[in-house]
């Protein structure tokens, strides 16, 4: 519980879009996706919000390392 | 029960509560005065809401071609429709050109002329000559002004030695008897642990209450937490009832689809398909005003002709434009639109939705920060040992109606004031007040009982309740009865928060507890707003009262002050609106009818 609701407090951001997709992803594939997702969306979390942004609306390519959890945030599904 | 939670005492000359612009602003300021300061936030300063203000912050530097503070501060009266406090406006604007270059020393990349000046761009609002002409006044580093600010900001109270406490939920306000404030009571979301923090000012800077509504663009974090401390501890609220709308939020998220989207040729339409833009603005249609095209999308949807499942949000339509040219003229608009709707912008209309975007209203405050009420006739009470700062204060320099790229300005305006102001009040190193044991022993009762909570509503299913009370009766759309009937409901809120649970018990990271205590700050803001606005019988800047639709100046040129009387009761006084200059280098601007 504690672990994943730490999780959920640093899917907090300034930007209330980035609010949206982070705690959407969190609360419905986190728990199921495979570890290499589950370590890179720990990563991105500590990315700076115009960075993130950025990179999920395309105005910037993501770093390679990036690029799977971005394209998953992307579908927000 | 104090025995139940060991508390780690603090004390610092000031305690600051916050670290979006407004905070940081203001640690820097009192840590260069050298003051020891503390700054406790509940984001990491860079995360702020701060970070999502793209768009500039405004001031007559003049590097564009002939500017005037002065044309700044009619602008920003104007723009109040005459609620705004004409002294604070004249503070901000004239203050507005040494704040700017401070933030630039310290390191603001802002965009350049080819002179190597700071490029302004023109805002909507922004005039020269007293509405003559169009100002370029607003200075902006890209599209990151207000990340670049929160960076440059909490670099330079690093270096001025201020100590942060970050991811701090601050939980109330430590009185002494007489009610001066003498510190705050804080939970460490991380180890779990209590803090008490004494301190001889204690500023908030805790940002608006956007949460409070279904649709709001503001972050998630941002739940007023500074107003509902002021409140518990008896101060009331300025002018809640002004909360500004931007009509195009996507439906569920929220997020923005920018106003240049009908600017590039987008319309809206309701559930039969109709341009119900060209019965409420002949002229103009889907380019009125912010304010005009919101309430009519609301009205489309109160009467019936919503969209959706539940008939509840609009449809913006851009499939009509060249996908080359909508690429070019909007960037990123594809792409939000297809993350947070799922729609294909050439193919199918966007739905949206008229969102909060800002609160006017807040904690009472003068341009020194200070806070203020009114007690035995007294309008401007200072009440000891508290300050506020930013969007939680009202001071009132946006009045009825904010301006955009003025909050930004007001973030680092009266962030500088107050630390100026603290620095004068405060000497360094002085022993502290006695906090009252009462004091103490409410704030950590509160905190236990909700810890402990184990009533069979939920938190995230009575937010809901609130947030669609909040939208649906107290959005641009206002009527008599709309109101009536929203106060009746949002009380029943506040009343269910008695039943509220809460699952987890833990100390550490309890996400579900941060949550049921924002819930309980925002379902104070809630009610005050909706008993503001059903007093309020005019229409001014962002209160639009169909029942009285003309702004009533004889009656009406007044702050709104509320304070919560008890648990759902709220008493209603009034602040005059400063119609005084600071001195003879401005001339008030007497009442006039705004149009643009």
């Amino acid at each position: 519980m504690s672990e994943l609701s730490r999780i959920r407090f640093r899917c907090r951001r300034g930007m209330k879009e980035l609010d949206v997709l982070l705690e959407a992803f969190l609360s419905r594939h986190y728990t199921d996706a495979d570890p290499a997702l589950q370590q890179s969306f720990l990563a991105v979390l500590d990315v700076e919000d115009p960075d993130l942004w950025a990179w999920i609306i395309g105005h910037a390519p993501p770093p390679a390392q990036f690029a799977d959890v971005i394209a998953r945030l992307q579908r927000n599904d | 029960m104090t025995a139940a939670y060991p508390i780690t005492h603090h004390e610092y000359d000031v305690v600051v509560v916050g670290a979006g612009g407004a905070g940081l602003r203001a640690t820097v300021g009192l840590s260069q005065a050298g003051l020891r300061t503390a700054n406790l936030t509940k984001v990491f300063p860079t995360r702020s809401h701060t970070v999502a203000a793209q768009g500039g912050i405004s001031a007559a530097l003049g590097n564009m071609g002939q500017d005037d503070w002065r044309w700044h501060m009619y602008d920003t009266i104007k723009g109040s429709d005459w609620l705004g406090d004409q002294d604070a406006i004249q503070y901000m604007c004239r203050e507005a050109i040494p704040a700017i270059i401070e933030l630039e020393h310290w390191g603001v990349p802002f965009s350049r002329t080819p002179e190597g000046k700071i490029y302004q761009r023109p805002f909507g609002g922004m005039t020269t000559h007293y509405g003559e002409g169009t100002a370029q006044r607003t200075c902006a580093a890209a599209d990151r002004t207000g990340h670049a600010m929160l960076h440059a900001l909490y670099q330079q109270s690093l270096k001025n030695k201020a100590e942060f406490f970050i991811e701090y939920f601050a939980l109330d306000l430590l009185t002494d008897d007489d009610g001066s404030v003498k510190g705050v009571l804080a939970w460490d979301l991380a180890t779990g642990q209590l803090h008490r923090f004494r301190a001889q000012q204690v500023i908030l800077a805790t940002g608006g209450y956007g949460r409070a509504y279904f649709s709001a663009t503001s972050a998630h974090t941002c739940t007023g937490d500074g107003n509902a401390m002021a409140l518990r501890a008896g101060i009331p609220l300025q002018d809640m009832e002004f909360v500004q709308f931007h009509p195009t939020g996507i439906y569920g998220a929220g997020c923005l689809i920018t106003e240049g989207a009908r600017g590039e040729g987008g319309f809206l339409t309701n559930s039969k398909g109709e341009r119900f833009m060209e019965r409420y603005a002949p002229n103009r249609k889907d380019l009125a005003s912010r304010d005009v095209v919101s309430r009519s999308m609301t009205i489309e949807i109160r009467e019936g002709r919503g969209v959706g499942a539940e008939a509840d949000h609009i449809h913006l339509h851009l499939e009509h434009l060249d996908p080359a040219d909508l690429h070019k003229r909007l960037p990123g608009i594809s792409e939000t639109a297809k993350i947070f709707a799922g729609v294909d912008v050439t193919k199918e209309p966007i739905p949206v939705l008229p969102t909060v975007h800002y609160n006017m209203g807040g904690i009472p405050a003068n341009f020194y920060g200070e806070v203020v009420t009114c007690t035995d006739g007294q309008n401007d009470t200072i009440i000891p040992g508290l300050m506020a700062v930013g969007e939680a204060a009202c001071v009132s320099v946006h009045g009825a109606n904010r301006l955009g790229s003025n909050s930004l300005l007001d973030l680092v305006v009266f962030g500088r004031a107050a630390a100026l102001r603290a620095a004068q009040l405060v000497k360094p190193g002085t022993s502290h007040g006695t906090i009252s044991t009462a004091s103490e022993e409410k704030a950590i009762a509160r905190f236990d009982a909700l810890r402990n909570a184990k009533g069979p509503r939920g938190t995230a299913s009575l937010r809901l309740e609130m947030q669609k009370t909040m939208q649906n009766h107290a959005a641009v759309f206002r009527t008599s009865d709309s109101l009536n009937e929203g106060l009746v409901k949002i009380k029943k809120a506040v009343e269910s928060f008695a039943d509220i649970g809460v699952s987890d018990r833990s100390m550490v990271w309890n996400s579900d507890l941060m949550e049921t205590l924002e819930l309980d700050n925002l379902l104070g803001q809630a009610l005050l707003t909706v008993a503001s606005a059903q007093n309020r019988k005019e229409s001014r800047g962002a209160h639009a009262h169909e029942d009285f639709p003309d702004r009533g100046d004889q009656e009406w040129q007044k702050h709104t002050l509320a304070w919560r009387s008890n648990n759902t009761d709220v008493n209603i006084g009034y602040r005059p609106v400063h119609m005084v200059t600071l001195d003879d280098e401005a001339e008030v601007v007497p009442p006039q009818k705004r149009t643009y």
